[in-house]
């Protein structure tokens, strides 16, 4: 990756960028691609999730060349040197990282309310003060006169339990 | 003729996880031997004997230990 470095080093203060996707380097034997990404852009674990996502496609490298940064190399499983394969998969790659970038912020910011619904859903008696509000109301019914007037043999006064009965 | 150098992978222990190095190593023992170096900021692992008739061995064992440092990750966080 001495080529990397190399054309790296021509904007080596440059300032973090939405663009900087932009700036893939190839290196010479075509089979590889690498990028350097800033994590005040791409946050750690988005990185981590669009790497994952490509892991049976092609091989991939992180490696850390700075603080905040994060180099991302890709490089094709199969065949030999194939620049417009090689860009489609970088492409790929950078779509999948807004993706997961996406869905880190999303997570990110709906965190708390998300951990709110979930505590909630456990602690909260709601439910289980409904339950028992259904169930006092079938022992209320239970307990009024029934209209048809079937007995139930040891519901009559002096019959013997079912219990008492088979012992 | 000169002797192949043996492919050295540099793995940043704050993108990868020591463990799914290890868990790397035992995975991929028979086809090299593997000298792995902890320090502080990285886990370096040196390659050697690789198996002739496995080509891209050393991508192969750094996409593992990849899959395994996120997998291990984000069971630590809860996710199934």
């Amino acid at each position: 990756m001495t080529s990397d470095a190399a054309q790296t080093a021509a904007e080596p203060e440059a300032a973090p960028s939405a663009d900087s996707l932009e700036e893939l380097v190839y290196d010479t034997d075509g089979r590889r691609v690498a990028f350097t990404l800033d994590e005040e852009l791409y946050p750690r674990d988005a990185i981590l999730g669009a790497a994952y996502l490509f892991v049976d496609r092609c091989f991939l490298f992180l490696a850390r060349p700075a603080d905040k940064q994060v180099q991302v190399r890709l490089k094709l499983k199969k065949g030999g040197a194939d620049p417009d394969a090689l860009e489609a998969l970088a492409g790929e790659f950078a779509n999948a990282l807004l993706d997961q970038v996406l869905r880190f912020r999303v997570a990110e910011s709906t965190g708390r309310i998300r951990e709110y619904y979930m505590a909630r859903a456990f602690f909260t008696t709601a439910t289980q003060s409904s339950i028992d509000q259904l169930l006092a109301e079938l022992d209320d019914e239970e307990l009024e006169d029934d209209d048809l007037e079937i007995e139930v043999p040891w519901e009559t006064p002096g019959a013997t339990t079912p219990e008492g009965s088979s012992g | 003729m000169a002797e192949p150098t043996a492919p050295t992978l540099d793995f940043s222990r704050s993108l990868y996880d020591v463990a799914a190095v290890e868990e790397a190593v035992q995975a991929y023992a028979e086809f090299a031997s593997f000298d792995v170096d902890v320090t502080e900021s990285q886990v370096t692992v040196e390659l050697r004997d690789p198996h002739p008739d496995v080509p891209d061995l050393a991508d192969h064992f750094a996409n593992h230990v990849l899959h395994a440092s996120v997998a291990r990750a984000r069971r630590a966080q809860g996710d199934p």
